[in-house]
């Protein structure tokens, strides 16, 4: 018989576990598959990250997609190792009787290689249908993403998935099939059971902690695959979803520290109709009117200003000028021992269009989250750019200049700013004023949040008889932070998927200790123990693994989160309390999902539950 | 020596055992009347399949009879609940098992404590009796050693001694030598022949020789009736 046919046969006969098996493939594939599209229709492709090329938002999503695509990867090849690292266990004997007979170990290999295979494939196949069709289903519904669908880098990840999915199976079939056949069919044997532990400080615990402790280090193999997995899969969940609430807040704090609250601007009514659409740019693509931003109708009067400040008893009063034009990029220079001298020069003379905006550094309504230094008034000729455009048009901006109306500017820092989605450079406004023909054409007002609407129908009605217009930036910021939220809750339930492998894995484990601790529960039983007894320490089996599970992974994800993934992290008790609630649902999920081996135990009578007294 | 003297100690009347395989059913006891009384040992013999087992089963509560009933200590055990079984046979009945059948992953000491453990005594009791139990099977210098570091002989005298843990009343053996060579089936012998002397009432399936000559009488079972008394 070929090895596929045997393969096949085998496979057959033990459907419900090859099912599991390929359950937790595909939910792994499937959530891989799904991030990779969902990032570039979002504008954040994976390569953005991996050449360094990614700044601030984009950064921050990139990141996170990455790393949740990377984790997937790790858990795929985890369940892999952990599921086939269980079937061997079980086939021990099985393979104890092939060698006996005279199967030859490269034989044994082939068969149960061939096995992963079909395993694998059905399970990436079943992962990349589904995951495609979430996407399109996601894209169906929200009109904003372009439903794209990039095949190589597709492909390149099933690959991926595939490879690793290998490595690690064949990694536990490898170490089965060493087995000497004596060895295999002693009844004493069982794959990774061969630990003892005494663990003396034990003795102080009750019967039901001591003997389920002993019993997972007794089987230290599988015990020790169970907690990577589930680790690794907790970790995911903790990045995701401790991350997304976390990155929720702290990005829409970002939001607010560039918009500002409580923030409204006063301008001509066509820049304040453009000034609207440029910061809802962010979220969805708009076009603003051509206007010549420069123009003489546009400019605001200081008369008018000192009115206005005065009317509106503002806690803060900030001049701006803003225009579009080109931005070039300029060239500088960062250490790199390779080149001649120890230095290498960056820059490729790129260009795009933008919108500068002449600020007061000392007055700004704006707080900015920077990397790098923020503008002073000292600093005439330096430029604060958004991080958008950094990606575009920069190298390594913090070591280059921007090139504005003839004039280099030194890039002083790369902020986060949802203005024209990220394309935009801010400068001092009296480095703009001796070139441009006007000195003010947006006034920003930082007014009372208590006399919010008496305030707007004060200036509403000094205003009337003009063309200029009140723009209240409240309601921009509160839409462009519905959409942060509305990602970062799409990628808090992504691990969803692969909380189904780790139910999963955890059931295959508790199945496996309860079929291999079956005789001695009926001894138990037998010397009078009661069933809640036996019930007791197959639970606080499953307990304890979840526990150092969970403990791990949350110090891990929280690690991951807190000092890698989210700069400057924003954490508030909503945050605490909604993943506390979260991750405390997810382990009951896991508990829940587990009784029903533990309870399928409780019902049998102890002869039927494997007693045997010769 | 036979003593009739004594109270009984199981009434079993009456008793049938069928299963059922497939369309198949099987009798493994057929009407069996069964009975030993207060510090009696009863030797069960007979050939593989002849319901030996399923009647020390049935004794031991840890099986019900198809039909038929059956009193151990003066109780009814067709009567009583799976919970009710489990506190009753900790309390009252010792097993011991052609297999030993200790738990792996306790130790020597640990074995013989879990009936007690069980029973909720008090931790210096356990430690005392625990003590004393390992002196009377002779393995005091194994009390930290795990099953799998123990020979076949040794780890029957753990079965024996858990199994006496709880000061059971009756003590049900199956094959408690089948496994062991001539010398470590005397040293089983003599323990039986030890808690004969304390007045233990033991029901054991037995093919040895020496616990035949042991017993006060014993009873041959073929095709799930007993054949001869």
């Amino acid at each position: 018989m070929s090895a596929i046919s045997f393969a096949i046969r085998d496979l057959g006969r033990r459907k419900f576990q090859a099912f599991l098996t390929i359950i937790s493939l595909a939910a792994c594939t499937a959530s891989a598959v799904f991030l990779l599209p969902l990032g570039g229709s979002l504008g954040i492709e994976i390569t953005a990250i991996l050449g360094g090329q990614a700044y601030g938002f984009q950064l921050l999503f990139s990141r996170f997609i990455a790393f949740v695509i990377i984790l997937n990867l790790m858990i795929g090849g985890l369940i892999v190792f952990f599921l086939f690292s269980m079937t061997m266990s079980e086939r021990t004997k099985d393979i104890g009787i092939m060698k006996a007979f005279g199967c030859l170990t490269t034989s044994v290999f082939a068969i149960f290689t061939t096995e992963l295979s079909i395993v694998v494939f059905l399970g990436g196949a079943f992962g990349t249908i589904i995951g495609i069709g979430a996407y399109l289903g996601i894209c169906a519904m929200v009109p904003t993403l372009n439903g794209y669908l990039d095949f190589t880098s597709t492909l390149v990840l099933l690959f991926g998935f595939a490879f690793v999915a290998h490595f690690f199976g064949a990694k536990s079939i490898s170490t089965a099939i060493q087995m000497k056949p004596a060895e295999a069919l002693s009844h004493s044997h069982l794959l990774g059971s061969t630990t003892e532990f005494t663990g003396e400080s034990l003795s102080r615990f009750g019967i039901i902690i001591r003997v389920a402790f002993r019993s997972l280090m007794r089987r230290a193999l599988p015990t020790r695959n169970i907690y990577l997995c589930l680790t690794t899969i907790l970790t995911l969940i903790t990045v995701a979803v401790a991350g997304s609430l976390i990155a929720s807040e702290t990005t829409a704090n970002y939001m607010e520290r560039a918009i500002g609250r409580d923030v409204i601007i006063i301008a001509h009514k066509d820049l304040v109709n453009n000034y609207a659409a440029l910061l809802s740019r962010f979220h969805k693509p708009t076009i603003p009117e051509i206007v010549n931003y420069l123009s003489y109708q546009y400019a605001l009067p200081e008369p008018l200003i000192l009115q206005l400040v005065e009317i509106s008893q503002a806690w803060r009063s900030e001049r701006r000028l803003l225009y579009d034009t080109t931005a070039y990029e300029g060239y500088g220079a960062i250490i790199n021992p390779d080149y001649p001298g120890g230095y290498q020069f960056v820059g490729e003379g790129r260009s795009s269009q933008t919108f500068v905006m002449g600020v007061e550094p000392s007055k700004t309504v704006a707080n900015w989250l920077i990397e790098g230094e923020p503008l002073t008034d000292n600093t005439l000729d330096c430029a604060l750019i958004g991080n958008n455009l950094a990606t575009q048009i920069f190298t390594s901006p913090l070591d280059q200049e921007i090139i504005i109306s003839e004039k280099n500017y030194k890039i002083a820092g790369v902020c986060i700013d949802p203005f024209n989605n990220g394309n935009v450079t801010y400068l001092h406004l009296n480095s703009l004023i001796a070139h441009a023909p006007i000195t003010c054409n947006l006034l920003l007002l930082k007014i009372s949040p208590g006399n919010h609407s008496q305030t707007l129908d004060r200036l509403g009605t000094f205003l009337a008889t003009t063309d200029f217009q009140i723009l209240e930036l409240n309601s921009n910021l509160d839409t462009n932070i519905d959409f942060l939220q509305s990602i970062w809750t799409l990628i808090m339930w992504l691990p969803l998927l692969s909380l189904i492998s780790g139910g999963i894995c955890l059931y295959v484990f508790l199945t496996y200790t309860i079929s291999v601790q079956q005789q001695e529960f009926s001894i138990m039983r037998a010397i009078g123990a009661k069933q809640n007894t036996v019930t007791k320490i197959v639970f606080m089996q499953a307990l304890l693994i979840l526990l150092t599970s969970t403990i791990s992974s949350g110090c891990i994800g929280f690690v991951l989160n807190l000092l890698f993934l989210i700069p400057e992290p924003v954490i508030s008790v909503h945050s605490v309390v909604s993943f506390s609630f979260l991750f405390g649902a997810t382990i009951l999920f896991l508990t829940v999902l587990n009784l029903y081996p533990i309870w399928r135990i409780t019902r049998k009578s102890i002869t039927q539950a494997g007693y045997r007294s010769n | 020596m036979r003593n009739n003297n004594g109270k009984s100690v199981i009434l079993a009347s009456s008793i049938c055992k069928s299963y059922k395989i497939g369309d198949i059913e099987i009798k493994a006891l057929d009407n069996v009347d069964f009975n030993a009384a207060e510090g009696e040992l009863v030797a069960i013999r007979g050939h593989s399949g002849a319901g030996k087992t399923t009647l020390l089963n049935i004794i031991g509560g840890l099986e019900s009879p198809t039909s038929g009933e059956i009193r151990v200590l003066g109780q009814n055990l067709t009567e009583c609940d799976e919970e009710y079984l489990a506190t009753f046979r900790c309390a009252y009945v010792g097993f011991v098992f052609q297999t030993y059948n200790l738990i792996s992953t306790l130790t020597t000491a640990e074995n013989i404590a879990f009936p007690m453990e069980l029973a909720k005594w008090p931790e210096t009791h356990i430690k005392e009796r625990v003590k004393e139990l390992l002196e009377m099977v002779g393995l005091t210098y194994r009390a930290n050693n795990f099953p799998s570091q123990l020979s076949g002989g040794e780890q029957q005298r753990v079965a024996f001694a858990r199994a006496l843990a709880n000061n059971a009343l009756l003590i049900l053996a199956d094959e408690p030598t089948g496994n062991l060579d001539l010398k470590t089936s005397r040293a089983i012998t003599n323990i039986l022949e030890r808690l004969k002397a304390i007045g233990k009432t033991q029901i054991v399936v037995t093919h040895d020789q020496e616990i035949l000559q042991l017993a006060d009488r014993f009873v041959h079972m073929k095709e799930g009736r007993i054949t001869q008394v």
